[in-house]
């Protein structure tokens, strides 16, 4: 007898707590900010670029300046503005092979121009004496 | 004498059957209840911008600063890093619109990650609302529409061990009624 009566009394209170969960407020209230709520996504983006430079080879022995250095990262555009021809034809200039155009792309992290003397011209160690002849620019892209 | 105790108690019986209804009547109360609700419109809210960073190259050695305030487009970096020109930077910018002079809850994530691969850069999100209470006030007046400006900056360290290249990531912001 006492034990039906708890029996009844725990199904009672379990028929109270699933009644309760059923109607419970909180689930109404979050669908109802579900519904109430807006979002908006924004993206983010940066382009990392290794830092970069240039630098010459001076030779101090015969003045003359022999190569020019690009430090960057393979694959970096450079726009460059060096004559593939000294004044006067004293030298040239090479990138492995003689520049073809005023745009390189670097094939190495850090990339040279060599400036070789014109072997046509005989004259180079006379006109390497003027450096101010050079004009060196280099742009990375 | 018969005639005389049979009125007696007809009148006796009329005040007996009339009484519940006088005493019914003294304790019947009236009172109006008033009904309302106030209709507002649907609450959007719509990116104008993203927060972009442009292009920045990494320092030498140690480690620099990156950073886009949220009142303006302009990337400043220091301490080695250097912001270059060329691509538009800007904050994020969102517009939010619904019914004038109500309260917007608003949520954002502290932090957002731009990725590239398996490679990461952690961006502080810098909001221009009240980030204690995170709430923003539509403007205009109830019964109007209402709108707010809500602006995103950032800003995050580089080292210069950073990985080069793009690097992308997305934040949400979420506005609710209050």
């Amino acid at each position: 007898m006492i034990g039906n009566h708890r029996r009844n009394s725990f199904r009672a209170k379990l028929i109270g707590v699933v009644a309760g969960m059923m109607l419970l407020p909180p689930s109404a209230a979050v669908a109802q900010n579900r519904s109430t709520e807006q979002s908006a996504a924004a993206q983010g983006s940066v382009v990392i670029a290794r830092s970069v430079g240039s630098g010459i080879a001076f030779n101090i022995l015969t003045n003359a300046l022999s190569a020019v250095f690009l430090s960057g990262q393979q694959g970096d555009t450079v726009s460059l503005v060096l004559p593939a021809r000294g004044v006067g034809g004293q030298f040239r200039v090479w990138a492995g092979a003689p520049v073809p155009g005023e745009v390189l792309v670097l094939s190495a992290g850090s990339y040279s121009v060599v400036v070789a003397a014109n072997p046509a011209e005989s004259n180079r160690q006379e006109s390497a004496h003027s450096p101010n002849d050079l004009l060196f620019l280099a742009q990375f892209n | 004498m018969n005639k005389t105790l049979v009125i007696a108690l007809a009148a006796t019986g009329l005040l007996a059957s009339a009484a519940p209804a006088f005493a019914q009547a003294a304790n019947t109360s009236n009172d109006t209840a008033n009904g309302s609700v106030t209709i507002i419109r649907p609450l959007t809210i719509t990116k104008s911008a993203d927060l972009v960073f442009g292009r920045i190259v990494e320092p030498r050695t140690g480690t620099g600063t990156v950073s886009i305030a949220n009142t303006g487009n302009s990337v400043t970096a220091g301490s080695g890093a250097v912001a270059l020109a060329g691509i538009t930077t800007s904050r994020a910018v969102f517009g939010v619109s619904g019914e004038g002079a109500q309260v917007v809850n608003v949520s954002m994530p502290a932090t957002f990650d731009l990725t590239k691969g398996a490679d990461s850069i952690t961006v502080t999100l810098s909001p221009d609302w009240n980030t204690t209470t995170n709430q923003v006030t539509l403007s205009g007046a109830l019964a109007g529409a209402g709108a707010a400006s809500l602006n995103v900056g950032g800003s995050f360290n580089l080292p210069s061990t950073q990985a080069s290249g793009a690097y992308t990531g997305t934040f949400t912001v979420t506005v609710a009624y209050n």
